[in-house]
């Protein structure tokens, strides 16, 4: 991803100093009115700037949790097992608890697809996984935020 | 009349201590003659049986209603019944052994029904004829080939 | 910037308000629960058979995948604790152990539940019975492990009704109306008669049977007690009746009955014999099959012009059929899942060919499940996962069925032909 770069505005008169006139008086208002905007220019252009780096975060940590949480699903697909000749368009929804190790310590049924074999196929992928090795090179951080709990949606259509 | 046969099975000796059963024979006596809904076939000359006999009707596949050929095999028995008034008749449904048991059954009944209203359209009072309805269980010929169905697909005349 | 964050909090989360993060699986391929079972100890003989009878069970379910005897490990205990590793390497769900306790008037089995991943012990249970019972004491112990596993209860401690055909030499046909064991073990002859029995259907408490039976000549449904053997005609009528079938609440028998030449179907009380009429027109309406509450009733009419499924609501004042199949000419004998999620019936596909379907609710094509030629007479287990039919091998008729989860098997008769499968409901 590219760095954004605002241009910033440059100060350029603020240091001079000239003899105190009406005229310079004026011309040193003057000046330091565009000092002062100057300087608010500066400071909003800082502004954006901080926020242009938070966006750049931003940007940077959603494709961070998207690639964890691709490895995440692929693992469970790997290990999912769709019952056969169940209906189209069941939906299967779980909670999982996961330790910073990777380890997982919790599956909860959140939302029954309503046929038992398709719940318990579900449960069963997640057993069988038991641990993302991969977890470990999670930032902390990151892990506290998005993946200490995660939910899980079994969609096949 | 068919004898019933006394069973041996090796396997019904023990008897289950949770899950007692009795079993029942159907013996001879048991089986009642053949009248129906309070008409009683009247027995019939071998003339008569003859004729009967070469009056069977066939049926297409899936089909109840008679064929040109059925209508000319019915004839000789509509005329039998119109110079003998007192013949009555046991007119017996059949199914060849595709599709489901009761289904059969319920067209082998429509088939003796087909029968029987030509019969009565052709003056011959209704409650001379009895209908009734075997479907798949008692197929004239064995085997699972055209032949053998389209042969079992009949209306039996008695 | 907070605005931003959030956004992206949302894009993962579009259901969960909590932010947990929201994944969605598509797609997945099959595979049954692997467990191991170990030989139950404390009687070497029963033991051996306890495993066999336990192994069939399971398997036959298709969701289970037992482990070959050869390939069981020692069951090694430290500490108190199972040793969970060796099964986890060998990709082991669940193992199960148990113990035979032989008495002279008591035969029980203790067994334990070994969850390999979670690496605990799931479940303790104890079957008591008496000595002579193995099977049955086999088949309990089976069912509380299918149970404990999938949270679905066992069919394995149930019973199947069926007909069953000898030909003499002279091609004479004699006819038995037999019970069995769900593997087809422990064959009972309820009635022996040297004329057709058809449509055996169980009463929901499993002491009943009703059949029809050609022995006076002509098609009438009789109800048998199982133990007694008492048995008696359902109407004194002399016309012909058949197709029956029990009300989930024991009280109604739905029949057909052919009082106008035409087969209709009728629902009888019980209690008094009084008889209600629920179809009334032209084509012929027959095998009725009550929905699990009792509420419904689907049969099969020529109405529109070739046999198809329809559904009466029987809570309606004067309920009007509805037609449920559309696809194919042929479409009969249905019966519902327990779960009234869809319908099990006959199909009749363009070949010409008769199949066992399954038509989901929810959806507006059927699945074919079966692939011999002229399968029929479909009856489905009481947990809705098999479902038991009759086929035809070369010239015999014989007994088959399959899991929804793709296992098969085959019952084929120890003496002549065997068809027209009943399955019966929880019996404990």
């Amino acid at each position: 991803m590219q760095k954004k770069q605002t241009p910033v505005s440059k100060n350029t008169d603020a240091t001079n100093t000239k003899l105190v006139t009406a005229d310079t008086v004026y011309s040193k208002v003057k000046n330091e009115i565009q000092i002062e905007q100057n300087s608010s220019l500066f400071q909003s252009s800082i502004a954006d700037l901080l926020l242009e780096e938070s966006e750049i975060k931003t940007n940077d940590e959603q494709q961070e949790i998207s690639f964890y949480a691709q490895k995440i699903i692929s693992m469970i697909e790997d290990a999912w097992m769709k019952p056969r000749n169940i209906p189209e368009g069941l939906v299967a929804n779980l909670r999982l608890k996961i330790r910073s190790s990777g380890r997982i310590t919790g599956v909860e049924l959140l939302k029954s697809s309503g046929n038992i074999r398709f719940d318990n196929s579900a449960l069963q992928a997640v057993r069988r996984v038991e641990s993302f090795n991969f977890f470990n090179s999670i930032p902390k951080n990151l892990y506290d935020r998005e993946f200490k709990i995660i939910a899980i949606s079994f969609n096949p259509s | 009349m068919k004898k019933s046969i006394n069973p041996t099975f090796p396997l019904l000796i023990t008897i289950l201590f949770f899950s007692a059963c009795s079993s029942v024979q159907i013996t001879e006596e048991a089986v009642a003659d053949q009248s129906v809904a309070g008409v009683s076939i009247t027995p019939k000359s071998t003339a008569t049986q003859a004729v009967l006999a070469n009056a069977v009707v066939y049926f297409d596949y899936d089909q109840s209603n008679l064929t040109a050929k059925s209508i000319q095999a019915l004839k000789g028995v509509s005329e039998l019944m119109n110079r003998n008034s007192k013949i009555s008749l046991s007119i017996e449904g059949h199914a060849d052994e595709r599709g489901t048991r009761e289904y059969n059954l319920a067209l082998g009944q429509r088939r003796a029904e087909s029968v029987a209203n030509y019969l009565v359209a052709n003056g011959i009072n209704r409650n001379r004829l009895i209908t009734k309805s075997y479907g798949e269980e008692r197929p004239l010929s064995l085997g699972s080939n055209n032949t053998a169905w389209s042969k079992n697909r009949r209306v039996e005349i008695k | 910037m907070k605005k931003n964050l959030s956004l992206a909090v949302l894009l993962l989360v579009p259901i969960f308000s909590y932010g947990e993060l929201f994944l969605e699986i598509t797609k997945g391929s099959e595979d049954p629960y692997k467990v191991a079972i170990t030989p139950f100890t404390g009687n070497l003989k029963a033991s051996k058979q306890l495993n066999n009878i336990m192994r069939n069970d399971l398997i036959r379910t298709g969701e289970f995948e037992i482990l070959d005897e050869e390939l069981l490990l020692p069951v090694k205990i430290v500490n108190d604790e199972l040793v969970y590793s060796d099964w986890k390497l060998m990709g082991i769900d669940y193992l199960v152990t148990g113990v035979i306790i032989n008495s002279n008037n008591s035969l029980d089995i203790n067994y334990e539940i070994y969850d390999i991943h979670k690496k605990k012990k799931v479940r303790t249970s104890k079957v008591f019975g008496i000595p002579n019972q193995i099977r049955q004491l086999a088949h309990y112990t089976s069912d509380g492990i299918y149970e404990s596993i999938t949270g679905i209860k066992g069919i394995a401690a149930t019973r199947l009704l069926y007909v069953n055909e000898i030909k003499d030499s002279q091609l004479n046909s004699s006819y038995k109306l037999m019970l069995a064991d769900s593997d087809g073990a422990n064959e009972k002859i309820l009635l022996s008669s040297s004329e057709p029995i058809i449509s055996p259907s169980w009463s929901p408490d499993g002491q009943r049977v009703a059949y029809v039976s050609f022995e006076t000549g002509i098609a009438k449904v009789f109800i048998q007690d199982i133990s007694s053997g008492k048995r008696e005609a359902v109407l004194s009528k002399d016309s012909q009746i058949s197709s029956p079938s029990w009300s989930p609440d024991g009280k109604y028998l739905s029949l057909t009955l052919y009082q106008d030449g035409n087969a209709e179907i009728y629902i009888l009380r019980l209690r008094d014999r009084t008889l209600t009429r629920m179809t009334n027109q032209f084509a012929i309406d027959t095998e009725s099959s009550w929905s699990p509450k009792g509420n419904k009733i689907l049969f099969t009419s020529g109405r529109s012009g070739s046999p198809q499924i329809y559904e009466l609501d029987l809570r309606k004042l004067n309920p009007k059929a509805k037609r449920i199949s559309f696809e194919g000419t042929y479409n009969a004998k249905a019966s519902y899942l327990p779960n009234e999620e869809g319908i099990i019936f006959v199909h009749r596909s363009s070949d010409g060919l008769f199949h066992i379907a399954l038509k989901y609710k929810k959806e507006n094509f059927i699945r074919i499940l079966t692939e011999a030629k002229m399968d029929e007479s479909p009856s489905v287990a009481p947990n809705g996962n098999m479902v038991i039919y009759g086929i035809k091998e070369g010239d015999l008729s014989m007994l088959a069925g399959f899991s929804l989860s793709g296992a098969r098997f085959k019952l084929p008769a120890s003496n002549g032909e065997v068809r027209e499968p009943a399955w019966s409901n929880f019996l404990r």
